[in-house]
């Protein structure tokens, strides 16, 4: 049992130290800049380690000024998913006094100048490694618009203001970049992509390379409509995807007027992956892909 | 000690307190809230216009409804006090912050009814004590202060709340106050829709020190006790000042009170960050949520001093449960207040962490909580300073509970004046000020507020005509800077466009609670940064130049 001159002293102790504490966060100064040196030692790293289908998160502490030394590095400061960490492997740029939360432990850490750290996770989802993924990887060139389909009559690789590529000649409506729609009733991110009546908006997927022995390349597709895209358009037309690969069909997405996420899943080889999207009517088809090569183990 | 001068020197830190927080109004940027409700308090101090003035008119139905359609799915009270305010210091303050002095006032309001609670429950000398550290560890509350200077409904259902709990109170012992409590339940239910919830906590309180007070109907197995007499104009008086003060409710009742009640149980999704993870709609966040942000937002050594006030309290609090009759008066009175304290803290933060509706910004919604929190904080104080004197030699008996309670107001305003008009960006040491918070994943500002500093940079550096668009959440400053180009704070040639295409600056406000902000930033972070705001280590806006 505490004498009551113990429980005062430990009482105004506690209180003392917390205050104490919080003058501390009040009176401290900010820290230092990360130095355009250091964020570009950390780019060349990050480029020497990095793989098809990395994710790279930086800490949603840096500065526009500090993150201009990232250049184009595809990062972003938003906190990868349960599913992205289960299948894909993380790259994360963090400040060393004041690290992400609720990542795990890494595989491996490694300094990068004196402020930054960057964390490697491996993906924990029993050995899917995803080698490509459209939303993280578009780049210019990869959309094309065919009219009539078949015919090649332009290559999206305009740099639109908004992010992206818009495709010369076309509607402004037609371009390439991720977006975020509403599908399914969640805020999701996926990768634009507008049918057209009369023609087709075509991805070319750069080639994955063959997958090791005892593992196959599987292509992971997700194709769906703005709800209010659906809603709103009740005698809205589907949206047709379908997969190529070397000259022969690998199989076919509907996307029908309906609220939610559509799926498909086909094996895929070592070249190039077409996706190729049409609709008989375009009117309010604001349809959005996601689409992934991933490597697993083949039973 | 006499009961005079302790009012005296209450109401000296009561004008003080005004006076402190007149002071922030220029300091606190516009809110998104502030253009739903500013309007409408100008369109219904109109109708209050009309009516003083005995014209007929305004008490027809297009008259009602043309006044009181804007903001029709919150009440009206404080709205009438907006107004009022924006037409009695318009001109010396411009058209938001003379609305915004309504918000001082209730906050204020709060300040004295602390007091008041404190005076009546503890005593003269006892009482000052615990009110005058409880006043100014809620004057040093860094959110509180930043919700006492926007004029939306957060603050003053805060005071109105306090004010109908305070009355009801003070009736266990004066009859006056029960009629008082009920014109006053009313008119907190007017304010917003936390103000009807004080039934619960009350009920609890009204039952259980009156336990074994069986009424004189009360036979058999059970015996009920006696209900307070102040239920009843709670019940009766209060729903009738409610209507009476709503005439929006007057021509369609039912049907409207339908939607009043049916607006907040399917309130529209509010993106919350919480722990890296965006929650934007049923059930919007973990029950959790609230207490957490309660536990990280509020200086450490308020909470610590609130909990040690309950943990020294607790046999005053035992008395009143356990033998509600026994001990005398004094010892009832100081029972009663932390008991009902308690309970009203409770009720106040589990309406939002229970009631599955959006937990917009965390701590926003429960504000009712804090001057509860603050009262048992000034009494934590209290008694640790009169363990002191038993336990202690002197002069350690005075200097060290001083000491402490010293430090927890100083620490208190230190993150208050380290986080001035950015205080929604402030967290205490617990989340490692807002530097850990981001980086644990909490969002490091909500309401889309218009800062004042980013005005006046604007007004110094940007370019003729310049056309400003900001990312991710560009239409709710649309709202708000059409005020300070009205009120002349911002420059006229200066627009915020809704077409990011056609701005020459692109301001990111870093809301990760915004799905696109990730992209928005990689983007966008290619352009010249002109300036960038960074709080604690942490960029809250940057200015870039996109053409």
């Amino acid at each position: 049992m505490m004498s009551a001159r113990a429980v005062v002293l430990a009482l105004s102790g506690l209180v003392a130290a917390g205050a104490l504490l919080d003058l501390r966060v009040a009176l401290r100064s900010d820290l230092a800049p990360i130095s355009a040196d250091d964020m570009a030692a950390a780019k060349a790293r990050i480029e020497a380690v990095q793989q098809p289908g990395d994710v790279i998160v930086h800490s949603p502490l840096f500065s526009v000024r500090e993150l201009q030394g990232l250049g184009d590095l595809p990062a972003r400061p938003d906190r990868p998913t349960a599913g992205v960490m289960a299948t894909r492997r993380v790259l994360v740029l963090d400040r060393a006094e004041a690290q992400m939360y609720g990542l795990g432990r890494p595989e491996s850490e490694e300094a990068v100048g004196e402020h930054l750290v960057l964390k490697t996770y491996a993906p924990q989802g029993g050995g899917v490694l995803a080698v490509f993924d459209l939303l993280t990887q578009l780049g210019s060139g990869m959309m094309s618009v065919e009219r009539p389909v078949g015919h090649r009559t332009s290559v999206c690789t305009q740099p639109r203001a908004e992010g992206g590529w818009a495709c010369p000649g076309e509607a402004e409506w037609l371009y390439a970049a991720p977006r975020s729609l509403r599908v399914g009733g969640q805020d999701a991110q996926c990768v634009w992509a507008h049918p057209t009546t009369g023609g087709a908006v075509v991805f070319t997927l750069p080639a994955p390379g063959a997958a090791p022995e005892g593992r196959k390349l599987v292509l992971k597709l997700q194709a769906g409509l703005n709800d209010d895209a659906v809603t709103g358009t009740p005698d809205g037309a589907p949206v047709f995807v379908a997969v190529e690969q070397a000259g022969k069909d690998l199989g076919r997405l509907e996307v029908p007027n309906q609220v939610g996420w559509h799926r498909l899943e086909v094996p895929v080889g070592p070249e190039q992956v077409t996706l190729r999207i049409t609709t008989p009517r375009d009117g309010r088809r604001h349809h959005c892909i996601n689409a992934q090569i991933v490597e697993e183990v083949a039973k | 000690m006499t009961m005079r001068r302790a009012g005296w020197l209450a109401a000296g830190l009561v004008a003080l307190y005004l006076v402190l927080q007149l002071a922030g109004l220029k300091q606190v940027g516009l809110t998104d809230d502030d253009d739903f409700y500013i309007p409408a308090g100008i369109e219904y101090a109109k109708w209050l216009g009309r009516v003083v003035r005995f014209d007929r008119g305004a008490f027809t139905q297009q008259a009602i409804e043309a006044a009181f359609s804007p903001n029709h799915e919150h009440p009206p009270l404080a709205k009438y006090v907006f107004g009022v305010c924006h037409f009695a210091f318009g001109a010396w303050l411009g058209p938001t912050d003379s609305a915004r002095v309504g918000t001082v006032l209730f906050s204020t309001l709060t300040a004295a009814l602390l007091m008041v609670l404190a005076l009546f429950h503890l005593g003269p000398r006892r009482g000052l004590f615990a009110g005058v550290v409880g006043v100014l560890l809620l004057l040093a509350l860094p959110r509180f202060y930043f919700h006492s200077h926007a004029a939306t409904l957060d603050v003053p259902v805060a005071a109105m709340y306090l004010l109908a709990a305070t009355c009801a109170l003070l009736a266990e012992r004066r009859g006056w106050a029960a009629w008082v409590a009920g014109v006053t339940f009313g008119l907190a239910s007017a304010t917003k829709l936390n103000g009807p919830f004080l039934i619960a906590p009350y009920l609890v309180f009204a039952l259980v020190v009156r336990r074994g007070t069986g009424g004189p109907r009360a036979r058999g197995l059970v015996s009920l006790p006696r209900l307070p007499f102040a239920l009843f104009p709670m019940a009766v008086v209060g729903p009738l000042v409610f209507l009476a003060l709503w005439p929006w409710m007057w021509f369609d009742l039912f049907p409207r009170v339908g939607q009043y009640v049916g607006f907040h149980l399917h309130h529209y999704g509010i993106y919350f960050l919480y722990f890296g993870t965006i929650y934007d709609k049923d059930p919007f966040a973990p029950w959790h949520a609230p207490f957490t942000m309660a536990a990280i937002t509020v200086p450490v050594a308020t909470s610590l001093l609130a909990a040690f006030g309950l943990w020294l309290g607790r046999t005053a609090i035992w008395s009143r449960i356990a033998r509600p009759t026994a001990y005398g008066e004094g010892y009832r009175r100081e029972g009663d207040l932390l008991l009902y304290s308690v309970l009203n803290a409770a009720v106040a933060i589990l309406v939002v962490a229970l009631s599955g509706g959006p937990k917009y910004g965390g701590a926003k919604l429960f504000m009712p909580f804090f001057p509860f929190w603050c009262l048992l904080a000034g009494y934590g104080a209290l008694r640790l300073y009169e363990a002191a004197q038993e336990a202690l030699p002197r002069p350690w008996a005075r200097v060290v509970p001083i000491t402490a309670t010293a430090l927890a107001v100083v620490a208190s305003a230190g993150l208050q004046l380290r986080f001035g008009g950015y205080a929604l960006s402030e967290y205490n040491a617990l989340a490692g000020g807002l530097r850990g918070a981001t980086a644990t994943g909490f969002e490091r500002q909500y309401y889309d507020i218009a800062f004042r500093d980013l005005v006046a940079w604007l007004n110094e550096h940007a370019p003729k005509n310049a056309r400003v668009h900001f990312l991710p959440n560009n239409w709710e400053y649309v709202r708000t800077y059409k005020w300070y180009r009205q009120g002349g704070e911002l420059r006229d040639d200066i627009q915020v466009t809704q077409a990011p295409g056609q701005a020459q600056l692109i301001i990111v406000t870093h809301e990760r609670r915004f799905a696109r902000y990730g992209n928005d930033l990689l983007q966008h972070r290619k352009y010249e940064v002109l300036e960038e705001k960074v709080v604690d280590s942490v960029p809250i806006w940057s200015v870039l130049k996109v053409r």
